[in-house]
């Protein structure tokens, strides 16, 4: 079990996360929150790239900075720009990959065999890395991040730059991975998680904000949420959350406490939850 | 392959690595083949001490009688604006009086090297071509580990590696690779450059002659003096010694940039600050020479940079250029210890860097 105890993380004055404390056991967690909200700051700090200012990270009771690499041994991280050596091919680089992670050549050849089927990538396999799509080279940053056979996946922001066609074949390899380990993904692109993720982690103004299933977070804007045609005129405190085309034309979906005239309350989807809580500030729901 | 290896290649595998290896190689043979005249002219010395049957007698012994004493003087008086220099330039000149005294003894200066030819051949070839390969080889080690540090930064990877079991470990693979690679270059250099300069220049016959025959010499502030070397060298153990001194210069090169790569985080950042250190520490030595500082100046001289300015004169007495006896092999194992202390500390403090 992965435990945050209460970590903050400052740059200088600057204070990037504040008093942030998680559980994480098996399954897939969500952290959802807009760009700059300290998402890569609490996944960087998780893979031991950067290091608490107050508080400790444990695995299993053991606080990760001591463990070294019993601890990254048990880690698979994909950052949110996955760099990469342009001249390699992608079975080169897992190999280079293999080595990192201490690997014998028998063993990393195997899986790395196995890994390139699963991702789909066996026919570039022996293609140079920089002839492949952006799309390819997140699946090959899902096998390395794969090599180790890791208890602990972390992937930060894993579908950005990608078409919706990567996207939700993306989506389908990480739901396929996710057993037997967790996997903590973070975004900002809530379709991205909304199937697959059991608990939606949130941050906001540096803090946590909330740690849920998703239907639990939606089910707190239930209610709340309504359908309305464009042109009917709002009242103070009802937030337009998106817009989008009905069957008679532009319909608004809005946050309000009471229905609208000429509304219809909709079930709330985890978009509506996300926007509700980043664009219209009613994050008073979700505590 | 061991990721010393995984880093090895990616270091042969940079084409512009081996563009600046070949045009260093031109440039080496440019100068050997640019001596025409200096070459015949060695040919015909040795041609005529062969048919001559050349021999010394004992009034060619030019240490007999010798004392260091008038050098103490000479340069006594250049520093004399600083009592602490005046100190370690007697000094240094009276613990050469001892090797004066041996050289007499053992006929050292007897010896017929290449006769007139000897200061010219001396000179170029310690004083031009293997500057030019240390320069060279030097070059390459800075720059292979800089590269090498700063890989991961510029392909975006540092954080995969970072996570990954091997971690910030992987920087001890990437400066074993990089030291390694950088001697491995230096030797190459070394070795394709002198098979030419042999191949051009017959040294057959003069391996065994001291280095410190009255044919040679070194002039320094228009001061000629013999050839005074701490330690009895024949030509052939003096250019090995000059070689092996050579790689670990080239070492303390390589650990200067890993120094500056460490603490710099930005690549071109270190390069910069390495630039600094090397042009600034030599422009440092001229600006205390000119103000007459001369304690601050001596001190200087032991930088790499200025080892690496001396090295005609390694393991002599060399004048101003040092105030130690030994000192270009003082200097470098000074420095090479400096260096690895600053690498073990830095790179311990890398293992608890932020990877931002």
């Amino acid at each position: 079990m992965l435990s945050v105890e209460q970590v903050t993380k400052c740059y200088g004055d600057f204070t990037a996360l504040e008093d942030i404390s998680l559980e994480f056991t098996q399954g897939v967690y969500g952290l959802l929150a807009p760009n700059g909200a300290g998402k890569s700051t609490l996944m960087k700090m998780l893979a031991t790239l950067l290091f608490p200012t107050k508080g400790r990270i444990l695995w299993d009771g053991e606080d990760i900075a001591f463990m070294g690499e019993t601890y990254r041994g048990i880690l698979g991280y994909l950052p949110q720009d996955f760099g990469y050596y342009p001249n390699y091919t992608p079975r080169q680089f897992m190999r280079y990959a293999a080595a990192l992670q201490k690997l014998t050549r028998a063993v990393a050849d195997q899986r790395i065999d196995r890994l390139l089927e699963l991702v789909g990538l066996s026919d570039a396999a022996d293609k140079k890395l920089k002839k492949l799509s952006g799309g390819m080279l997140q699946r090959v940053g899902i096998a390395v991040a794969m090599l180790n056979e890791p208890k602990l996946l972390i992937l930060d922001e894993p579908t950005a730059g990608l078409d919706p066609g990567e996207r939700v074949r993306f989506r389908n390899l990480i739901h396929a991975l996710a057993n037997e380990r967790i996997v903590i993904l973070s975004t900002h692109i809530v379709s991205d998680i909304e199937t697959i993720a059991g608990q939606i982690i949130m941050l906001r103004d540096r803090r946590l904000l909330c740690c849920d299933t998703p239907s639990q977070i939606c089910s707190r804007f239930r209610g709340k949420i309504f359908q309305v045609p464009a042109d009917v005129p709002l009242r103070p405190h009802q937030h337009v959350l998106s817009e989008g085309q009905g069957e008679n034309g532009t319909v608004l979906r809005i946050l309000s406490d009471m229905p609208p005239s000429a509304g219809v309350a909709v079930a709330p989807t985890l978009e509506d939850a996300f926007l509700a809580i980043y664009t219209a500030g009613e994050s008073e729901h979700i505590r | 392959m061991g990721l010393t290896a995984y880093e090895m290649k990616k270091i042969f595998c940079i084409p512009a690595l081996w563009f600046f290896f070949v045009l260093s190689l031109l440039f080496n043979i440019l100068l050997i083949f640019g001596q025409g005249d200096e070459r015949d002219y060695f040919d015909q010395v040795r041609a005529w001490a062969e048919e001559s049957g050349f021999s010394a007698g004992e009034e060619d012994n030019v240490f007999a009688g010798y004392h260091t004493e008038k050098l103490a003087a000479f340069y006594a008086d250049t520093v004399k604006e600083s009592p602490v220099a005046i100190r370690w330039v007697e000094r240094k000149y009276a613990l050469l009086q001892p090797r004066v005294e041996h050289l007499a003894e053992s006929g050292a200066a007897l010896d017929f090297y290449v006769g007139d030819a000897t200061y010219e051949s001396h000179q170029f070839l310690f004083g031009l071509l293997v500057r030019a390969v240390l320069a060279e080889a030097g070059i390459c080690a800075m720059l292979v580990v800089l590269y090498l540090m700063g890989y991961e930064q510029m392909n975006c990877t540092a954080g995969q590696v970072c996570a990954s079991r091997t971690g910030r470990k992987l920087w001890w693979n990437k400066l074993a690779a990089a030291v390694l690679s950088a001697v491995a270059l230096y030797v190459l250099l070394a070795v394709i450059t002198l098979l030419v300069y042999f191949g051009t220049w017959d040294y057959s016959g003069v391996w065994q002659d001291s280095v410190s025959s009255r044919f040679n010499y070194l002039t320094d502030m228009l001061y000629t003096r013999p050839f005074l070397t701490w330690h009895d060298f024949t030509v052939g153990e003096y250019l090995v010694a000059v070689l092996l001194l050579g790689t670990a210069l080239v070492v303390v090169f390589g650990l200067m940039a890993a120094v500056c790569a460490i603490v710099f985080r930005n690549i071109y950042g270190a390069a910069l600050a390495l630039a600094i250190v090397l042009f600034g520490g030599t422009g440092l030595g001229s600006l205390f020479s000119q103000c007459k500082a001369w304690g601050f100046y001596f001190i200087t001289t032991m930088q790499p940079a200025s080892v690496w300015l001396s090295v005609n004169v390694w393991f002599t007495e060399s004048g101003i250029s040092t105030f130690l006896p030994w000192q270009e092999t003082i200097s470098v194992a000074f420095n090479l210890i400096v260096c690895c202390i600053l690498v073990m500390i830095l790179l311990r403090c890398f293992m608890r860097r932020d990877i931002v």
